[in-house]
């Protein structure tokens, strides 16, 4: 039988209809990613005309920006000092740049991919992580690699691990990667059901069980405790519930601590449809980001017309309430 | 599918130490213009004759060890052959998806034991019920007791005395220990641990005779399985359209030993349809020799999609050389 996953104290609200977005701005029903920054603005990387858009803490607009500057949308993070990294999966490349958005750096060349499966930087790379002791980064290469990179805080290229397969240490379109402390680094090996725990110099350490691993984040503190977006099934699967389309939460040895989300997808304020970004704020107040469109909407036979939900807000509940 | 009490014998093999593995080119010679379409499931009998359950025009083909058609019955008795096994008294189950059912026949098909389930008529979906497109079947070697995996439409193993009287069952839709997204083939090791292949939660379960979760093993999409006296045998799927083409994921048999820990694999790291190139390696059996047998759903996964569509190799074997 199986263990219930339960945790009075990791409990979730769902809160619909937190961001308010002036007409004419629209995430294209793919608000691809959400990172959060130290005054707790919401920062959302999404495939509209807009691509960085930017909420306060309660969900009003404040600014948007980054028109014409990316090619296809994927992973946003920000650092202790408010910088921000965007990963750009259809131009190849990864960019730092100030709070105010001004360029510092860009890895990779925009619109050249290395060789498909060569291990070079970069072919479609998924997300970046960055090391809170350091300022090194971490990129997860993604849907033409089966790689992560190491950079140093100025962006110098320091090591690369990984492979195509499916032993540890091996990927299937490692999408998302997050740091657990200061120390280790976990990949969301999405194509392997899988999320595992590396060093900060590639060395594996463990791996455990997850259901299409699409999203990965930790929250602070000496145990860290790792949220993760999971996708829904394949095909062959469709409809069947409980599958996927969950944040499940866990500790570092992959156990189990809570999970939210229900049973099947929809647009319903408890339901997920591909959670593909997932950031805590300074309260331990969830964001995630999904791809609607591109997972569920566009699948449809007849595909919704206007914005389909794909930025969702969770509140935790705090203990003792209700 | 041997029952690995019987596999005893076998006393020039070496039941320690790395086993090695080559395949044999051409084995299966049929008499014009006798042909699979696609072997989907392979067992063999205490006298080493290999039955291969297939969706030609002649569901059981029969062969000697060297690959001599024998015989073949069945014309017109099947919906959907799926799985074949053979138990110790060389009895056959017959796990047929689309007829919801399994028989148990003698070996030239011309006695039917018993039927479990109803043919034509599919319990509930995801109901727990028995059946819904079924896909294997296995006997414990410890109780004789009946195990079936259930399948597209369940998310189930079933339990049934050596006489077909229902015992239990157990599972449900999910990825935590105990449920299932979609159980495609099942075996029962000699100390009567039943062994499922959680296809689409990329993992195999361990579970004992009644259904406690034991342990979980990380296999990528698991399709067949089958055992002896040392080893267990897994035939392991392809990614998924997204990952299609990258090398070393799947396509491949993985010999573990009764722990868990790999001992050896097999098959080349790229799908195809050469002498060691695997497509779909849908079933597993072996002999008393320690020669692996694989059928494939070649036509499915692969013959069917080019044009104009052709059968394509599908039952494969591999000589044991050490």
């Amino acid at each position: 039988m199986a263990k219930k996953a339960a945790s009075s104290s990791l409990r979730f609200e769902p809160v619909p209809g937190w961001a308010r977005i002036p007409h004419g701005v629209t995430f294209h029903s793919d608000a691809t990613s959400v990172a959060v920054d130290s005054k707790d603005r919401v920062y959302v990387f999404n495939r509209g005309p807009q691509p960085v858009v930017v909420f306060d803490r309660d969900g009003n607009f404040l600014e948007s920006w980054g028109a014409g500057e990316f090619d296809r949308p994927h992973g946003i993070e920000i650092d202790a000092d408010d910088n921000l990294y965007f990963v750009d999966d259809g131009g190849h490349f990864v960019q730092k740049r100030t709070p105010k958005g001004k360029v510092v750096f860009t890895l990779g060349k925009r619109g050249v991919p290395a060789t498909w499966q060569g291990g070079g930087m970069f072919n479609r790379p998924t997300d970046v992580a960055v090391n809170p002791k350091n300022g090194d980064l971490f990129v997860s290469d993604g849907y033409g690699n089966s790689r992560v990179h190491k950079f140093d805080s100025r962006g110098k290229h320091l090591k690369s691990w990984g492979e195509p397969g499916s032993d540890p240490g091996q990927f299937s379109l490692p999408h998302n990667i997050c740091m657990v402390g200061d120390d280790r680094v976990a990949v969301a090996d999405r194509e392997n059901f899988r999320v595992q725990i590396f060093t900060t110099n590639g060395e594996y350490l463990s791996q455990f069980h997850v259901h299409h691993p699409m999203s990965i984040t930790s929250d602070p503190g000496p145990n860290p405790k790792l949220y993760v977006g999971e996708m829904g099934p394949p095909p062959v699967q469709a409809g069947v519930p409980n599958l996927g389309n969950h944040v499940s939460i866990f500790d570092v040895s992959g156990k189990q601590l809570g999970r939210f989300g229900a049973p099947l997808p929809g647009q319903g304020p408890d339901q997920l449809i591909a959670p593909h970004g997932v950031v805590l704020d300074s309260k331990g107040d969830i964001f995630i980001g999904e791809v609607s469109w591109t997972f569920w909407a566009s699948r449809l036979p007849k595909p919704p017309l206007g914005e389909v939900v794909s930025l969702r807000h969770w509140r935790r509940v705090s203990a003792g309430a209700r | 599918m041997t029952p690995a009490a019987r596999k005893t014998t076998g006393g020039a093999r070496r039941t320690s130490g790395k086993p090695g593995y080559e395949p044999v080119p051409f084995w299966a010679k049929l008499p014009h213009p006798m042909f699979f379409k696609e072997a989907t499931s392979v067992a063999v009998d205490s006298k080493d004759r290999v039955y291969v359950f297939n969706r030609g025009a002649n569901p059981v083909i029969v062969l000697d060890r060297e690959g001599n058609f024998l015989e073949t019955w069945g014309a017109g008795r099947f919906n959907r052959p799926h799985g074949i096994y053979i138990d110790a008294k060389d009895d056959l189950f017959l796990t047929d998806d689309l007829d919801h059912t399994v028989r148990k026949v003698s070996r030239d098909g011309t006695r039917t034991h018993f039927v479990l389930g109803t043919s034509g008529k599919p319990a509930q979906w995801q109901g727990g019920g028995i059946f819904n497109r079924p896909t294997h079947t296995a006997v414990s070697p410890v109780t004789g007791d009946i195990f079936i995996s259930d399948g597209y439409g369940n998310s189930r193993v079933h339990r049934f005395t050596a006489q077909g009287r229902h015992v239990k069952s157990w599972g449900e839709p999910g990825d935590l220990p105990g449920h299932f997204s979609l159980p495609h083939n099942l075996t029962v090791l000699p100390d009567g641990r039943v062994v499922v292949c959680d296809r689409e939660n990329f993992r195999v379960q361990v579970f004992n005779e009644d259904g406690r979760f034991v342990d979980q093993w990380h296999m990528h999409r698991p399709m067949s399985i089958t055992s002896d006296s040392a080893f267990i045998y897994v035939g392991e799927g392809g990614a998924p359209p997204v990952q299609q083409g990258v090398p070393n994921l799947g396509q491949r048999v993985v010999v573990l030993d009764h722990s868990g820990q790999e001992v050896t694999r097999f098959g080349n790291k790229v799908a195809g349809e050469g002498f060691d190139q695997f497509l779909a390696p849908h079933g597993i059996a072996v002999d008393s020799h320690g020669d692996v047998y694989v059928a494939e759903v070649s036509f499915t996964a692969y013959g069917s999609t080019l044009t104009p569509p052709r059968e394509v190799p599908s039952l494969r074997k591999w000589r044991r050389v050490r």
